[in-house]
């Protein structure tokens, strides 16, 4: 039902109506804009990557279909993605030590809780199964946009210990996730 | 295929999906990625699996105006100030700076002007063998600006192509030149039609590299203040061939 209607949105404004967009907008944005600003930490640089999203989101919706993720999946890759290459170019280097720890959500309106809780779960059991420090590196990569030289920093490890560990961690949750 | 294979494209596909691989990396992974459909399908998988943990986020409303300004920059086509808009927060935060330092902001005025008096603009055919070393290319969002300025650093010539493709009504594009913690200064009105030739002063020569060129919309004639008054059409980093 709710992954329907996203994907009515999208669908709707790959045909040009810009009030599904809207209501896409509307349905969508504290998603994405969260996301932005958990990389950025910023809010106006957050707000402006929120736009650019929107925009490659209007131009790109008739591609929508071919990609094969599900529509939420879709929308939050393009807002992560966007995100982190304006972090790179912006060369911000954040210690991940400045990260808050993230905190469970159930705030968001049901449509743009991104698919099912039992894939949340299922990720994180198979982290829990790796050391704790790989665990945070392997979730500071994704949600904070941390590369391997502030990973290597942030653990006192050289960066090619760092590449080896992180590694052996995404064979490791792979083994867990195809289970 | 040998189990080694497997986990190299199994670590290859969660490190570019994670944002983990240098740009080098990156072009040649993408390259790959084209025609295998196995490296597809495991970056898919990825994504799928990564996904989920964005629930954990801590949820932050953005603000309404935010829509708005979207809305505008997209669909509204009625003027070429609205429909290249930046937001305007960049001026805005360099703006709340000059104000926080207003003492000083007749001294950059002044500074604004002479930089002004100093500049002498040619027309081309311009300088004979214009070697460029620098270059930023203006763009706004949806592609109806272009500007190509490339610098040649040994004659200190700036050179500016310009493609419009609606020519502003009744407004006027103003060149700026930012370098990190100084007030923008002004490289004069933007010739919209003719490639053209910026002699600049040694002084600001020397801080070219590394700074910003921007471009905002402005009344005829240009900014009225010494400082940008528009919105930002468009900014680039001057940076190395």
């Amino acid at each position: 039902m709710d992954r329907a209607i996203i994907e009515n949105y999208i669908a709707q404004s790959a045909l040009g109506n810009r009030q599904a967009f809207a209501d896409l907008y509307d349905a969508t944005s504290t998603k994405l804009f969260s996301i932005c600003f958990r990389v950025l930490k910023d809010e106006g640089i957050a707000e402006e990557v929120l736009q650019e999203c929107f925009i490659k989101i209007w131009h790109r919706a008739n591609q929508y279909q071919q990609n094969g993720l599900s529509p939420m999946t879709w929308l939050i890759t393009i807002a992560r993605n966007s995100a982190i290459d304006r972090l790179r170019a912006r060369h911000i280097h954040q210690s991940i030590d400045d990260i808050d720890e993230p905190v469970a959500n159930n705030a968001n309106s049901p449509e743009v809780i991104a698919e099912s809780a039992a894939e949340q779960m299922r990720i994180e059991k198979c982290l829990d199964q790796l050391e704790d420090a790989k665990a945070t590196a392997v979730k500071g990569a994704y949600l904070d946009g941390t590369n391997y030289a502030d990973l290597a920093k942030r653990f006192e490890v050289p960066i090619n210990t760092m590449r080896t560990w992180l590694r052996r961690s995404l064979i490791k949750l792979r083994e867990c996730m195809s289970q | 295929m040998k189990a080694t294979e497997r986990e190299d494209n199994i670590v290859s596909s969660a490190e570019y999906v994670l944002g983990l691989m240098t740009p080098a990396e990156k072009a040649h992974f993408k390259t790959e990625l084209e025609n295998n459909t196995e490296l597809q399908q495991l970056c898919h998988e990825w994504t799928d699996a990564f996904t989920p943990l964005t629930n954990t986020i801590k949820e932050k409303q953005p603000r309404k105006a935010i829509k708005k300004q979207l809305m505008q920059r997209l669909f509204d086509t009625e003027s070429l100030s609205e429909i290249t808009a930046r937001p305007s927060s960049l001026w805005g935060r360099l703006r709340e700076q000059w104000l926080n330092n207003s003492w000083l902001n007749i001294k950059w005025i002044a500074a604004s002007l002479s930089t002004l008096l100093l500049m002498t603009i040619i027309f081309l055919p311009g300088a004979p063998n214009f070697t460029p070393s620098y270059i930023a290319i203006l763009e706004n969002e949806n592609r109806s600006l272009r500007v190509s300025a490339t610098y040649d650093d040994r004659q200190d010539i700036l050179r500016m192509e310009t493609r419009l493709a609606l020519p502003p009504v009744e407004r006027d594009i103003e060149l700026w030149l930012i370098v990190p913690n100084e007030a923008p200064i002004s490289l004069g009105l933007l010739n919209v039609t003719n490639t053209y030739d910026i002699n600049i002063p040694q002084k600001l020569a020397k801080k070219l590299a590394g700074s910003t060129l921007a471009l905002s919309d402005e009344p005829i004639g240009g900014s009225p203040t010494g400082q940008p008054t528009g919105a930002v059409l468009a900014l680039a980093q001057v940076t190395l061939i």
